[in-house]
């Protein structure tokens, strides 16, 4: 086994990290330029921070071909095969004012010939091999229902360990989660995942490594039967996208999303049918894995006003609740992801969210400090059920773990344990900053906090005796390794 | 350390792994490398991180300084709170705007320089010095130094004054930081250049000069919460120059104006005629126009000193002290509210009048007001404080009235264009925090008394206490702090008081400031004159704030007796004072001249008739001709309350209005003329006399005596001919 894992390993170092490369990639190119292959990436390198769903300056949308193709305020502005009467390449050419992008500088030449070339080929859609393509349909098989303990409870087997890259100082942990049924946690950091082992006297702890190249991962959660690992984020003011892996082989089986700034949250429903995401656009994005779209497109949920923070499924797959960062708390249907109620609770940012088991009751942690539990019948009143303080400066990160408690962390660098009614039941002591993330591994009975200068802390659940921290640099796992 | 020793589980030397260690320990020390500490002092956040802030613009109005941010991601305005920035920055949102893991990879970083789309565009290049300069500020001392980072003392620019010989003429420009631990440090790079203008002189981004057209104007260069200005003259090219030997030097006021004049190659004007001068004395000294008699005698007399003579004897004037009592009552706001009756504006405006007809030095009067306590009814100057309990409002218009300066924007900011922060402002307003104002047993009657009051920074949440702009906190436990700052601002060292002084009375004559406007004052906004406005507050500080003296100085001053043509005509000219300002008749003193050419009497709310306009004590008594041309309202104590801008609904008053030619049918001056004198030509010469100060030309007369010949009806043609001179521009400006 370990030979094999040599191999593995030297293989990744030498041909790169195959298993990246997704169903969407490998499709010939054509002759012609399209909008999609070629005309889209210099929009979002250079206009779509004005001209996006959300901020229509000019009534000019650049991010779909639909959307672009409607025009602006000023007509159509792209007239396919004839460059001259395109409004929109007047512009950015300078031929005309206003002269885009505002500032005086023109986009580079080698992408104005881009979209020239373009126009003048018929400004298509996508390459004439693309309109026949479907995507094959996704199906993540669960293993057992929810709620009920699979049969077979497999470990990480040979994943990677090798960091991929390197960072000046800890890496601030993100998100962590903890994988049900299984003594396995998980945190985002720098370009990478990371599963650890639970138990601090397991004598393996380190799992495995998840590259990721889109970007950094944002947020994390472990499917509910704890076969898959879902992530989100992206690069910053630029893309976002989530990838599903199996946890087992380490195979990432999915990477879909194609938003314009790095999401902040995701969930991958009980069933595995569905994923919601959520991020800087404001938009609840709602994809149906399970659907014969060709593309995947999701359904986009606009209801909020800022950007959306959290996101989780009800374990039940029954319901979605979705907040924001200006303290928009919303309750919906998760097969439709239409509005149920709005609940009013939050005076600031909501930072996150979490269901209980029982899929009964959940809560709902703000910048202003305070948690609220909320059932459905007071819901649907408008009302929690209880709101407290938690942490003054501000409450980051709940969860709930599995016996009901609430473990929660905040800006008081504070990590603490509560029932639904607002005791405090236990407080987890030693980090020195701001909070960012928590999670709880039932199976092993250790609850996680990571924090804004690089640690990631344990504790016992049961009695809050710390368990010292986990590295969270990856590059400082190198130099342990090689030593 | 051996923590992960165990997943590889043995050491045996076998080739794949011994090439697996040699490539980790080569990454390892290429991690170290790039973790590795220069040794170039750390970058400070406050004074180096928030200043490039600054210098790029996202803590501007209109960017990530507006109060909700801009695309979500909110700066203090200017820079006012570091520690709110530090927090946004860093804490706010993790790992986001600044990642101290992939120092490169921070938004802060890549919005900057344009490598993700940004809706401020790209503000550097990767390559330069700000970009450097973050990137080892995040790897190295992410840390906030609010508490421990040197403070900036003070800024200054080399050179401090710039002369360009020619278009296209370069000069770099030094900025150079000093702190409070001793150290300099040049801080150019860091600053943000402007152009007053640009027309002028213009200023790149990296401090470099360039010369665009003849003129004079200033270049100012901001470092954090500083601004320095440079004075910056561009020649005329390839113009030669010769200083036509030296006019005569009356006084020191010429010696100071005659040595930018030279450094500007402008030759002033002559002197005015005498006619021209009484009038010109006359309007400003007393508010009205010389009559025939005083012209007549005053042209004929031969003697070198009558004009000292006749400013002496105008100084003395009950008309000389109505003037400066209107003026001080308008940054007073005497103006009655629902707060303020006209009793204790009555009251007040007479205390005042006896305070500058007995000669009171302005310190005394000036103390006993912002001190005063007790009833309105009682004690008249204690009506000064009549904006109590609004300690703010109160301490912004001691600072623009005694101080000349507004530092009103410093409440909300640190003020973009001037030295005063949030604090400094504060500590201001604190000098007032303990007075408080109630009703009387009159219920016109209000009384200002004193309590324990407090005020409160609004970012730092704590107590701040009485402090004087600048940063010296007095002891007060032997004084009560609004003595403490009677004191301070009287005292001959505080450095505003005196100059602001000399600047209002010297705008009085000039219609223009040596700093403008003249409660207006910030480095951004330096003196045309720093040496002429030194000497006069010098001359005011002698003579214990004589203001008379200083008037007198500046009457006596060839500058002052200049004619309104020569020099050039142009604007730096006019403005460095090489030649007179034509400036139009303040609108209480025309009214007061209409009347007088009239022989008629005005009739104002509370005042006896024939009242002069400006004995008005109140601001809300008016009527429509001084609301037209400009009369304060003394809402406010700005400067610019009293307006003397010229416009068409005045032009349209004088035509289409009552005044006038109400006051030509009233007051039948016609007819009396008619009645004395037989002759048309005589006439017209006393009216010419009369409203112009001045005999009409001979082309004049002799086209109004046919336009009376031809008209049939004779009174209807001299009415029209005086009222044509009354809408004159020559009778309604001084010049």
């Amino acid at each position: 086994m370990v030979r094999s894992f040599y191999i593995l390993f030297w293989s990744l170092l030498v041909c790169g990290l195959p298993g990246q490369v997704t169903a969407m990639d490998d499709q010939p190119r054509s002759e012609a330029v399209n909008f999609v292959d070629h005309v889209k990436g210099v929009f979002r390198a250079h206009c779509v921070s004005c001209h996006n769903p959300n901020k229509t300056n000019g009534d000019l949308d650049l991010t779909n071909y639909s959307a672009l193709m409607q025009g602006s305020s000023s007509g159509d502005v792209i007239e396919p095969g004839s460059v001259d009467d395109s409004y929109l390449f007047q512009l950015i050419t300078h031929a005309e004012s206003p002269e885009m992008p505002p500032g005086g500088q023109k986009i580079p030449e080698t992408d104005i010939e881009v979209v020239r070339k373009w126009i003048a080929d018929g400004a298509i859609h996508r390459s004439g091999s693309k309109q026949t393509r479907t995507r094959k349909r996704v199906s993540l098989e669960m293993t057992s229902a929810v709620g009920v303990r699979p049969e077979n409870v497999l470990m990480p087997r040979n994943l990677p360990v090798k960091s991929t890259s390197e960072t000046t100082r800890d890496p601030i942990t993100k998100s962590l989660a903890s994988r049900p049924w299984s003594p396995v946690i998980a945190f985002a950091a720098a370009k990478q995942i990371v599963l650890y082992h639970a138990n601090p006297d397991s004598k393996n702890r380190l799992l495995g490594i998840l590259p990721w190249e889109s970007g950094s991962p944002e947020t994390l959660r472990f499917s509910r039967d704890g076969s898959r690992l879902i992530a989100a984020g992206g690069k910053a003011a630029v893309s976002g996208s989530f990838a599903i892996w199996n946890v087992v082989t380490g195979k990432k089986e999915l990477e879909l999303g194609d938003e314009l700034d790095s999401a902040q949250a995701v969930d991958l429903s009980a069933d595995g049918n569905q994923v919601a995401t959520g991020g800087p656009e404001r938009v609840v994005r709602l994809y149906f894995l399970d659907s014969d779209e060709a593309d995947l497109a999701p359904v986009q949920l606009r209801e909020h006003t800022d950007w959306v923070t959290a996101v989780e499924f009800s374990p039940d797959g029954k319901y979605l609740v979705s907040a924001d960062r200006s303290g928009g708390l919303i309750l919906r249907i998760a097969a439709s992801g239409e509005s149920l109620f709005r609940l009013p609770s939050h005076k600031a940012a909501v930072t996150s969210v979490s269901w209980r088991g029982d899929s009964k009751v959940f809560a709902s942690a703000s910048e202003s400090g305070k948690i609220s539990i909320w059932n459905l019948a007071g819901a649907s009143k408008g009302k929690a059920v209880k709101t407290f303080e938690a942490h003054p400066g501000g409450c980051t990160a709940i969860v709930f773990a599995g016996n009901g408690e609430l473990v929660s962390g905040g800006r008081d660098k504070k990590v603490a344990l509560w029932n639904v009614k607002g005791k405090q039941l236990r407080a987890f002591k030693g980090l020195d900053e701001i909070v960012t993330a928590v999670c709880v591994n039932d199976e092993a009975g250790y609850v996680f906090a990571g924090s804004l200068d690089g640690r990631l802390k344990s504790w016992r659940l049961n009695n809050g005796k710390s368990f010292g921290s986990l590295a969270t640099n990856p590059n400082s796992m190198a130099v342990s390794a090689a030593e | 350390m051996n923590r992960f020793y165990s997943c590889f589980g043995s050491t045996r030397l076998d080739p794949l792994w011994v090439t697996l260690c040699v490539w980790l320990i080569a990454s390892a020390v290429a991690a170290e490398e790039s973790v590795h500490v220069s040794d170039q002092p750390s970058v400070s956040f406050v004074n180096e991180v928030v200043p490039i802030l600054s210098r790029f613009g996202c803590n501007a109005g209109s960017c990530h300084g507006s109060a909700t941010g801009k695309d979500g991601f909110a700066l203090s305005l200017f820079g006012y709170d570091p520690a709110g920035d530090y927090r946004a920055l860093i804490r706010e949102l993790p790992g986001r705007r600044v990642n101290l893991a992939m120092p490169a990879e921070s938004l802060l970083l890549e919005k900057a320089t344009g490598s993700v789309p940004h809706t401020g565009g790209k503000l550097f290049e990767k390559t330069s010095e700000p970009y450097k300069r973050l990137l080892r500020w995040i790897r190295e001392s992410p840390d906030f130094d609010g508490e421990t980072a040197a403070k900036v003392a003070s800024v200054s620019m080399t050179p401090p004054e710039v002369v360009l010989e020619r278009h296209q003429a370069m000069r770099q420009i030094q900025i150079t930081a000093e702190y409070d631990d001793d150290t300099t440090r040049d801080v150019t790079s860091l600053a943000t250049f402007t152009s007053n203008d640009p027309g002028v002189v213009g200023v790149s981004e990296t401090g470099q000069l360039v010369a665009a057209g003849p003129g004079e104007t200033i270049v100012l260069a901001r470092f954090g919460a500083h601004t320095v200005a440079c004075r910056v003259i561009v020649h005329r090219e390839g113009e030669t120059f010769v200083w036509l030997g030296e006019q005569a030097e009356t006084n020191y006021i010429d010696e100071a104006i005659q040595a930018k004049l030279r450094k500007l190659r402008v030759a002033p004007a002559a002197v005015c005629s005498d006619a021209e001068f009484i009038r010109r004395i006359s309007i400003d000294l007393s508010g009205r126009l010389p009559s025939r008699e005083q012209l007549a005698s005053f042209v004929a007399i031969d003697d070198p000193d009558k004009r000292a003579k006749l400013i002496d004897r105008m100084l003395d004037t009950e008309d000389f002290e109505r003037l400066w009592t209107m003026k001080w009552l308008e940054l007073f706001k005497t103006r009655t509210t629902n707060r303020v009756f006209d009793k204790s504006i009555w009251k007040f405006s007479r205390w005042l009048r006896e305070q500058i007809h007995d000669g009171v030095p302005i310190r005394q009067w000036l103390t006993t007001m912002i001190t005063a306590t007790g009833s309105e009814f009682e004690n008249p100057p204690v009506v000064f404080l009549h904006e109590l309990p609004n300690h703010k409002q109160v301490a912004e218009d001691v600072a623009q009235v005694f101080l000349g300066m507004r530092i009103q924007c410093a409440q909300c900011h640190n003020h973009p264009f001037d030295r005063w922060t949030m604090d400094d402002y504060y500590g201001f307003v604190a000098f007032f925090d303990h007075a408080r104002r109630k009703r009387g047993n009159d219920p016109r009657e209000r009384i200002v008394f004193n309590v324990n009051g407090r005020t409160i920074h609004p970012v730092t949440k704590e107590r701040v206490s009485p402090r004087f702009l600048g940063g010296v906190e007095p002891d007060l436990r032997e004084i009560d702090q609004r003595q403490a700052l009677a004191d301070w601002i009287t005292s001959d060292d505080n450095p505003y008081f005196a100059k602001n002084l000399a600047n209002r009375i010297w705008a009085q004559f000039f219609g223009f400031g040596i700093v403008n406007e003249v409660d207006d004052v910030r480095v951004s906004n330096p003196p045309i004159n720093r040496r002429l406005l030194e000497q006069l507050a010098e001359r005011l500080k002698e003579t214990d704030f004589d203001f008379k003296a200083l008037a007198r100085d500046i009457c006596n001053s060839q500058a002052y007796q200049r004619s309104t043509v020569g020099a050039g005509d142009t604007e730096v000219a006019e403005r460095n004072f090489a030649k007179a300002r034509v400036r139009r008749v303040r609108a209480e003193v025309l009214l007061d001249m209409i009347s007088q050419v009239t022989e008629t009497r005005d009739d104002f709310d509370g005042l006896p008739e024939g009242a002069s306009a400006t004995e008005i004590p109140d601001g809300k008594t008016t009527n429509h001709f001084l609301s037209t041309f400009g009369q304060s309202s003394r809402k406010t104590v700005c400067a610019c309350e009293v307006n003397t801008q010229p416009n068409l609904s005045q032009a349209l008053h004088l035509i289409n209005g009552d005044t006038i030619q109400k006051k030509i049918v009233k007051g039948r001056v016609i007819d009396r003329l008619m009645k004395s004198k037989v002759s048309n030509r005589d006439i017209v010469d006393e009216l010419y006399l009369r409203c112009l100060s001045r005999s009409p030309t001979d082309l004049e007369r002799d086209a109004l005596v046919d336009q009376i010949r031809s008209s049939d009806n004779r009174k209807q043609a001299l009415q029209d001919i005086f009222w044509a001179l009354l809408n004159s521009r020559e009778f309604l400006f001084n010049h």
